[in-house]
């Protein structure tokens, strides 16, 4: 094995590779499906109660609503237009203030409350927005609160956020297409073109070019990876450490895709052995989705021993000591599947010297 | 003997060609089988009701009456379980087998009725949402204004005028009825995905100049790639609708509407085939159709009526089809708007793929 020669190899794929349609789809993939994802699927499993509002007059409630937190408000100038939302099921629950509204509870004139819930609106949401109208009127009739309430955090984890808890899913998406991508269409193509052949009348070894393929995917992956992270804002102040994690994953990465270049036929098996193996690489991210799912489940996958330490990194913000063992793992599994890749590159050449 | 072989023939035997291809590749059998499982054993298991209740433990005798009249009053939203200590109510939400815990102190009704300021704890476990929390400080804060001899500020409005539209309370549709229309296109555009591969091979392999030196024509290559294309898409959507209950109470309307579907992926397959400068190209150029072909599936996922715009995106039609007829008493009248658009994007994909494809071999 000769870094020199691998080097040169290296240079050449890095020279031909960026001019190709695939790296700058690789670049254009993460931004597009973090647009996708926090533009148009952002709210799919914890969606926010919506209310709306048509406020005739310059009531508090409106303000109240938003500095409160965790309801979405839409504020809408015509009575008509909000219960077609409602009824429509585009809100959960409407509230329609006159213009004096506010006047009129402080003077104990008790007016109506023109408040409405759509029918297709979850029973947890219609509660959610209907003791929140209710507590906020109280508070502009100025009645004294009989209680006070304390309220305690109990039971282990923190609270995260359903677009947190997404992160890692589209680092891994994005660290897995070029890593496990670049190496092994390359390998292919180049089997297929036999322009491999070509280079082994050189004095350049097969496993020299699969240190050189796995180099470029290895940086092509670690930066798709930190773009990831960059976009969807999910570096912390250990911001080596976060590096070190996506490394981990691109290692991983590039070593499934030398195997997966150095065993399928062609191309159009390459995405067919994608689409159905695809779910054994996701399944920790998704799983990651679903909090109450035990965590052992996700152990199972090769890629939690990159992902686990992602999520607990950037949503949790642990340090990365603290997840260094799950990282060990991690880089094991690498160098397993590098020892792997290593004897796929010693039988090819073989096979090539035979033929 | 050439000269006798009609067009029918060919076309048959090219589409036969392409078949046996298709089935020799063991994987992509092997996969095909392995994708529709897996769809239909994550429909089975996925709940088939919604969780629209938050469950809540009380500790406090004094307040059960209050309490239980506010959770009939609000029907599925919220489900009452009673605790006689602190320790057994923290438990339970540390536990996660609640959402909160409220206790009230023994003597709190009392303390309210004297005016004396009492305090209520609520335990909350550490992800619930913001909102929910807030609505439960609300709740106890509304109980004990109740308690304490204070009416509401405001005129209630009258029960029946509170709710709009159909009352679904306690009968959600579960989520996984909602994914339906998504593994259907998922399927359709993962077969079309394969059948570009395959276009695109073809093309760069020059295989089809080869075809092209027997009695076979273009046209009779094309025609066999979307028959070929259409019965493959459609047949495994079909499959999978069968065994996801897919369709619903009008069959005849969605399997049209997927026979649709499926000719239009083939077209989409065939431009990305036919355009990709290579494999991976195709592959990429297959992707950047399935992102605006994918909102629609995807939007039918989320609470309210699609936006505007979703409802001409070419894949809304099979969409709303399989989602209407799950809902039941769907007819030909209801769907033809649907139909008729979905229609109208399968022939202009159809009439692209064809085209391009077609300006394609003739540049070989």
């Amino acid at each position: 094995m000769s870094i020199r020669r691998s080097l040169l190899v290296f240079a050449r794929e890095v020279g031909a590779g960026p001019r190709t349609m695939t790296a700058l789809w690789l670049f254009l993939f993460p931004l597009l499906v973090t647009f996708v994802v926090r533009l148009v699927f952002g709210g799919l499993i914890d969606p926010s109660p919506r209310l709306g509002v048509v406020d005739h007059g310059r009531s508090s409630i409106p303000l109240a609503v938003q500095e409160k937190g965790g309801i979405d408000l839409t504020l809408l100038e015509s009575e008509d237009a909000l219960r077609t939302m409602v009824q429509e099921n585009n809100l959960d629950a409407g509230l329609i203030l006159p213009a004096d509204f506010d006047r009129l509870v402080r003077a104990g004139e008790r007016p109506a409350l023109n408040f409405f819930v759509g029918g297709q609106s979850l029973a947890s949401n219609r509660i959610i927005l209907a003791v929140t109208a209710l507590d906020l009127v109280r508070a502009i009739a100025g009645e004294p609160t009989p209680i006070r309430v304390e309220t305690r955090v109990v039971g282990d984890g923190p609270s995260v956020p359903m677009e947190d808890r997404i992160v890692p899913m589209l680092v891994l998406l994005s660290v897995a297409l070029a890593g496990i991508f670049v190496p092994a269409a390359s390998l292919i193509q180049e089997r297929v073109h036999h322009t491999i052949d070509a280079v082994l009348v050189t004095p350049t070894h097969v496993g020299e070019v699969f240190l050189a393929k796995g180099m470029a995917g290895f940086l092509m992956s670690l930066a798709v990876g930190v773009l990831t992270l960059l976009i969807n804002g999910g570096f912390t102040e250990y911001v080596l450490g976060n590096i070190v994690v996506i490394a981990v994953g691109a290692l991983m990465s590039v070593q499934l895709g030398l195997i997966l270049g150095a065993t399928v036929r062609d191309i159009q098996t390459m995405f067919t052995v994608w689409k159905g193996g695809g779910i054994v690489l996701f399944a920790p991210a998704i799983l990651f989705l679903f909090p109450t799912v035990p965590r052992w489940i996700a152990r199972c996958f090769p890629t939690y021993y990159f992902l686990g330490p992602l999520y607990e990194m950037t949503v949790q913000a642990v340090s990365l000591d603290a997840v260094a063992l799950d990282l060990i793992i991690g880089v094991g599994i690498s160098a397993a599947l590098a020892v792997l890749a290593g004897a796929l590159a010693r039988r090819m050449e073989m096979k090539l010297a035979a033929a | 003997m050439a000269g006798s072989v009609s067009h029918l023939q060919v076309v048959f035997a090219i589409f036969a060609k392409d078949l046996r291809l298709y089935a020799r590749d063991m994987m992509f059998v092997f996969l095909t089988i392995l994708g529709v499982a897996t769809f239909a054993t994550l429909y089975w298991v996925l709940p088939r009701d919604v969780n629209e209740t938050i469950t809540l433990g009380v500790r406090g005798s004094q307040i059960r009456p209050a309490l239980e009249q506010f959770a009939a009053e609000e029907e599925e939203g919220l489900g009452l379980t009673w605790y006689d200590s602190t320790s057994a109510l923290v438990a339970a939400v540390e536990n996660r087998e609640l959402d909160a815990g409220i206790e009230f102190a023994d003597r709190f009704v009392e303390a309210v009725r004297a005016g004396q300021l009492a305090t209520v704890t609520v335990y909350v476990r550490p992800n619930l949402p913001e909102e929910v929390v807030g609505a439960m400080e609300s709740m106890v804060r509304e109980i004990s204004y109740a308690i304490a001899g204070f009416a509401l500020p405001v005129s209630e409005p009258r029960a029946e005028t509170v709710v709009l539209g159909e009352d679904r309370a306690g009968n959600q549709i579960p989520f996984r009825e909602r994914l339906r229309p998504l593994y259907a296109f998922f399927i359709l555009i993962i077969e079309a995905m394969s059948l570009g591969t395959l276009i695109a091979s073809e093309v760069q392999e020059r295989t089809v100049t080869a075809i092209l030196s027997t009695p076979a024509r273009l046209s009779d290559i094309i025609l066999a790639k979307l028959i070929l294309g259409t019965l493959i898409a459609f047949s495994e959507a079909a499959v999978i609708l069968a065994l996801i209950r897919g369709f619903g109470a009008s069959p005849g309307i969605v399997a049209l509407a997927v026979l649709l579907g499926a000719v239009m992926v083939t077209g989409v397959a065939m431009i990305a085939g036919s355009a990709g400068r290579d494999l991976i190209g195709t592959m990429l150029l297959g992707i950047v159709f399935l992102i605006p072909l994918a909102i629609p599936a995807f939007a039918v996922l989320f609470p309210g009526a699609p936006a505007p715009w979703v409802r001409y995106l070419p894949t809304y039609g099979i969409v709303e089809v399989i989602r209407s007829a799950a809902a039941g008493d769907y007819g030909w009248a209801d769907s033809a708007r649907s139909l008729l658009l979905l229609l109208g994007w399968c022939l202009l994909f159809a009439f692209l793929g064809v085209a391009i494809l077609k300006r394609r071999v003739e540049t070989l």
